[in-house]
């Protein structure tokens, strides 16, 4: 009895990890597509010419790209110290 | 273990170490609170891996013992025992059982086994850098404006302890939209090992402390092993990891110039903020807690408006030294800065409408809180 109550509840485990797993796999799908999206909007073009203004398009649109949220959508539209700092350094 | 304390004692500490009782449902015995005897004092401890309190109640130790408590059961329970009343704390070693007995009643409450209680740390390391316990409060209470909430980018939800050899640590923080940056001297005994340090100490660490360090305890300090952090006060001892991560390069976000730099008296903007911020509350969210400030002249203009509700237009006088400008803000920033300011009046540099302003104390330099304005489209 208590072995099938514990392969029960492992069932029910395993069956919630594969709920997350799908979850992830989603979550994943959409990063993928959302970084192909911003990748070929930045390097469309010659990269040392156009990256620089590239960035800045990004950056008035709506996405970071400073390295610790790049390409993650600004919140609410606010600016960023270290995204503004990036472009000002370039 | 057979011991008797006073309730309000307890009860007083039990409600300071629960609060690094771990929320997460993951490992049991982190739900627990220990109790352990050493001299005349009942130790207790509770941590989450990432944080750990331990403090001591005084208590007539009949015979020693060691036990972890169901942390939340056991808070609630103490607290609402009589007020001041005897507790005698037992223990049913063969049941693992604590028996609470007061007056003529007892409480039964099961406990996890002890030695599976983890290992808090060195909290008996040396205090290595000793700080004023007053101003630390006031410290980070300026600091802890700044740490963000994202826990996706975990550097951005502690404070920096920075120290570059010349006395002077420096507390930083960040949420990308402003940044806070505080400059304490400190006493050159207490740093002379140390030629540099930084490191970041999770913001929930130092709200705790700010709940826990009183302005009138007698020392406060703290000492650093590897990736821990062990802060000292009279009455506690809380140790928190690190946060593993880089700090960003904060000081090449400072802006440089500066158009135009206004003296204000610090109280009658705060309060001209709360109003207009009554008028901010758009529930676009491009447009939430957004307000407008004029500066012209000698005047600040400070205006808000909420579709549908009504307008706001406050004028407060200054001085200035540069030219007129219009620039709009998330007001709960500015609120924010100015309550941890304390000084009378306030000095706003401001360099361009979409740059960062800088808001500090007009006595002293010790205290910054970098602003990012809202581009008006």
């Amino acid at each position: 009895m208590k072995l099938t109550e514990s392969i029960i509840e492992l069932e029910s485990r395993v069956q919630s990890l594969l709920s997350e797993i799908r979850e992830i796999k989603m979550h994943v799908y959409a990063l993928e597509e959302q970084n192909e999206k911003l990748s070929s909007k930045l390097f469309n073009g010659r990269p040392e010419q156009k990256g620089q203004q590239k960035l800045k398009e990004l950056y008035e649109e709506g996405s970071h790209i400073c390295p610790f949220y790049f390409a993650k959508i600004r919140e609410e539209g606010e600016d960023c110290l270290f995204c503004l700092a990036f472009l000002k350094e370039r | 273990m057979n011991i008797s304390c006073l309730q309000n004692e307890l009860s007083e500490c039990v409600q300071a170490v629960q609060r690094a009782i771990s929320t997460k449902n993951t490992l049991p015995i982190l739900e627990g609170i220990l109790l352990e005897t050493k001299g005349n004092n009942l130790f207790l401890s509770a941590t989450d891996l990432d944080l750990g309190i331990q403090t001591r109640v005084t208590s007539q130790i009949n015979s020693p013992g060691k036990l972890v408590v169901p942390g939340r059961y056991f808070a609630e329970l103490v607290r609402y025992l009589p007020s001041e009343a005897n507790i005698d704390i037992r223990q049913d070693q063969e049941k693992n059982v604590l028996i609470l007995t007061y007056g003529n009643s007892e409480i039964r409450l099961n406990c996890y086994d002890a030695e599976q209680f983890p290992q808090l740390g060195p909290l008996d390391a040396e205090i290595q850098i000793e700080l004023e316990p007053k101003e630390s409060k006031k410290i980070f209470e300026q600091v802890l404006i700044g740490v963000s909430k994202d826990f996706s980018r975990p550097e951005f939800t502690g404070v920096l302890f920075e120290y570059e050899g010349n006395n002077i640590l420096n507390f930083v923080s960040t949420d990308t939209h402003r940044l806070a940056l505080r400059r304490e001297k400190i006493n050159k005994a207490s740093v002379k090992d140390f030629n540099k340090f930084d490191f970041i100490v999770p913001g929930r660490t130092l709200m705790e402390i700010n709940r826990l360090l009183k302005t009138d305890d007698n020392f406060f300090g703290f000492s650093f092993i590897g990736k821990q952090i062990v802060f000292k006060l009279p009455q506690y001892t809380i140790i928190s990891r690190t946060i593993d991560a880089s700090f960003p390069r904060y000081k090449e976000v400072l802006p440089a110039d500066t158009v135009v730099s206004i003296k204000i008296n610090t109280r009658e903007f705060l309060e001209s903020l709360e109003r207009a911020a009554l008028l901010a509350r758009e529930e676009k969210k491009s447009r939430a807690n957004l307000i407008k400030l004029k500066i012209k002249d000698h005047n600040l203009i400070v205006e808000s408006d909420l579709t549908e509700v009504g307008h706001i237009h406050e004028e407060i006088g200054i001085s200035k030294e540069g030219r007129d400008i219009e620039i709009a803000f998330n007001v709960r920033y500015l609120i924010d800065a100015l309550k941890v300011l304390e000084t009378e009046d306030t000095s706003i540099e401001i360099s361009g409408s979409s740059n960062a302003a800088i808001m500090r104390p007009v006595e002293g330099d010790d205290y910054m809180c970098l602003i990012l304005p809202v581009r008006l489209a």
